[in-house]
C-alpha cells in the first residue's frame, strides 16, 4: 500500500512542477498578443454562454444568440 | 397602294421599331431598379466561391497572431460536429459496452479462482520499481479520464445536476489538471515500456491462451509465461495507446508550435477516439484485476503472490523461475523453492 501512496504523491508533484512552470513560461492570449498599439481585451471566463452545446444559431435580426433554435 | 397594302406596311415598320427598342427598355427598367448604377457587390467574387476554392477565408490583420486572420474555416465544422455528435456517441458505446459486458461477463462466469488451495508461501513477482511506474501512471491516467471525460460528458452529465457557476469552476480546475498530469503520465507510460517490454514480447503459448480465450469458460488455465496474452495485450493497448495519447496531447498542449489549426483538429480526433478506447480497455483491465480474478491485485500492491496463484495463471513462468532459483532467493523466509 506504500507504494501506491508514494506513486500518487509523486504523482501530484510532478503535475504541481508542471502546473507551476506552465504558468511562469504561458499567458493568456490577450496578454501574449497584445501589443504597444493594439491591446486586446480580458475575454472574461464564460466565453460561450449558458448554452454550451456549440450549436446555437444567430438569429437574422439579432446579433444576439438565439438559444432556442436548433439544427 | 390599296388601303389594306398600306396598312401591312406599318405592322411591318412598327413590328421592326419595337423589336428594336424593347431589348434597351428592358435594360433600362434594370437600371432604374439598380439605383441606375452598376453593382461591384453583385459582380464581385462571393463567399461560397472563395471557400472552394481555397476552403477558407482569411484576411490581413494587424495583431501578431496570425491565426486570427482566419475567418472562416469549414474543416472547423466538421469538428465540430464530430466533437458534439460523433464523439460521445463512441465513448458512450465504448465505455457502456464494456460496463454492460463486464457485468455479464461476472454474472455468467463469476471470478476467475484456483483449482487448488493457497499454500502460504508467497513468491515476489514485481519490484517496487515496477509498481512505482504502474500506480504513477494509473493515478495520472485516472485523472486525466474523469477530466477529459469531462470535456466530453460534462455538460451534458454533469451541468444538470449542479449551478453553472460550479460546474465552470469544476471545468476550469479539470483543464487545469488535465495540462499537469500528462507529465506524470509521460513518466509512468515510458517506465513501464522500459521495464516490460521484453516480457510483453509474442510468444509460443500466446496462441493457445487466445485460442482457449485464457481459459475463462473452460475453467482451465492454459500455459502463460510472466505475461500471458490478455495481459501483453493490456501492455500493448497501454504502450500504443498511451504514445498516441502524448503524441496528439503535446499537440494539443503547445497549440500552433507543431501543427495549425487543421494539424490540431486532426490531433483531437486522434487523441479524443484513442482515449475513449483506452478508458474501455482500463475498465477490463481494472476488472480482470481486481474482483474478476481473486489474488491478483496482490502483485501490485504487495508485490507478492501465493505459489498456487502463480503456479496456475502463469505456469511456465513459476517453472522458469523455480529452475532459475533453485535454492530459491527470491522467496520470503521459510519458503520452498518452486516444484
Amino acid at each position: 500500500m506504500r507504494i501506491i501512496v508514494t506513486s500518487i504523491v509523486v504523482a501530484v508533484l510532478l503535475a504541481t512542477a508542471a502546473g507551476a512552470v506552465f504558468s511562469m513560461a504561458q499567458k493568456p492570449v490577450y496578454q501574449a498578443r497584445a501589443m504597444a498599439s493594439v491591446r486586446i481585451d480580458d475575454p472574461g471566463e464564460n466565453l460561450v454562454g449558458p448554452d454550451w452545446s456549440g450549436l446555437h444559431k444567430i438569429t437574422p435580426n439579432s446579433t444576439k444568440v438565439s438559444h432556442a433554435e436548433r439544427p | 397602294m390599296p388601303l389594306r397594302s398600306k396598312v401591312r406596311a406599318l405592322g411591318f415598320v412598327l413590328l421592326i421599331v419595337f423589336a428594336g427598342v424593347w431589348p434597351l427598355l428592358l435594360e433600362s427598367r434594370a437600371q432604374d431598379a439598380a439605383g441606375e448604377a452598376p453593382n461591384p457587390t453583385a459582380q464581385s467574387v462571393t463567399e461560397q466561391q472563395l471557400l472552394q476554392q481555397r476552403r477558407r477565408i482569411e484576411g490581413r490583420i494587424t495583431i501578431p497572431d496570425p491565426n486570427a486572420a482566419t475567418l472562416e474555416q469549414p474543416q472547423g465544422r466538421t469538428y465540430q460536429a464530430f466533437h458534439e455528435r460523433v464523439l460521445p456517441w463512441i465513448g458512450g458505446v465504448a465505455i457502456l459496452g464494456m460496463l454492460v459486458a463486464l457485468a455479464a461477463f461476472y454474472l455468467i462466469r463469476g471470478p476467475i479462482t484456483l483449482d487448488r488451495p493457497l499454500t502460504g508461501t508467497r513468491i515476489k513477482r514485481f519490484v517496487w520499481i515496477e509498481r512505482f511506474a504502474h500506480w504513477l501512471t494509473a493515478a495520472s491516467f485516472i485523472i486525466l479520464a474523469v477530466t477529459g471525460l469531462n470535456y466530453v460528458f460534462g455538460k451534458r452529465l454533469l451541468m444538470p445536476l449542479m449551478a453553472p457557476e460550479a460546474f465552470a469552476t469544476w471545468s476550469q480546475w479539470a483543464k487545469y489538471m488535465h495540462n499537469a498530469f500528462p507529465w506524470p503520465f509521460m513518466l509512468g507510460v515510458l517506465m513501464m515500456i522500459g521495464l516490460w517490454l521484453r516480457d510483453n514480447l509474442p510468444d509460443r503459448y500466446d496462441i493457445e491462451w487466445l485460442r482457449q480465450f485464457g481459459g475463462f469458460f473452460s475453467h482451465r488455465h492454459p500455459p502463460a509465461g510472466r505475461f500471458n496474452a490478455g495481459q501483453k495485450l493490456i501492455f500493448w493497448s497501454v504502450a500504443l495507446g498511451g504514445l498516441t495519447l502524448i503524441g496528439s496531447g503535446l499537440v494539443m498542449l503547445f497549440p500552433f508550435s507543431s501543427a495549425g489549426i487543421g494539424g490540431t483538429q486532426v490531433a483531437q480526433y486522434v487523441h479524443a477516439t484513442a482515449a475513449m478506447v483506452l478508458v474501455a480497455i482500463i475498465l477490463a483491465h481494472i476488472y480482470i484485476g481486481t474482483i474478476g480474478m481473486p489474488g491478483a491485485v496482490d502483485a501490485m500492491v504487495s508485490g507478492d503472490v501465493d505459489l498456487a496463484w502463480v503456479s496456475e495463471h502463469h505456469r511456465v513462468w513459476f517453472e522458469e523461475e523455480g529452475a532459475r532459483t533453485a535454492d530459491g532467493p527470491q522467496l520470503g523466509q521459510g519458503a520452498v523453492p518452486a516444484e
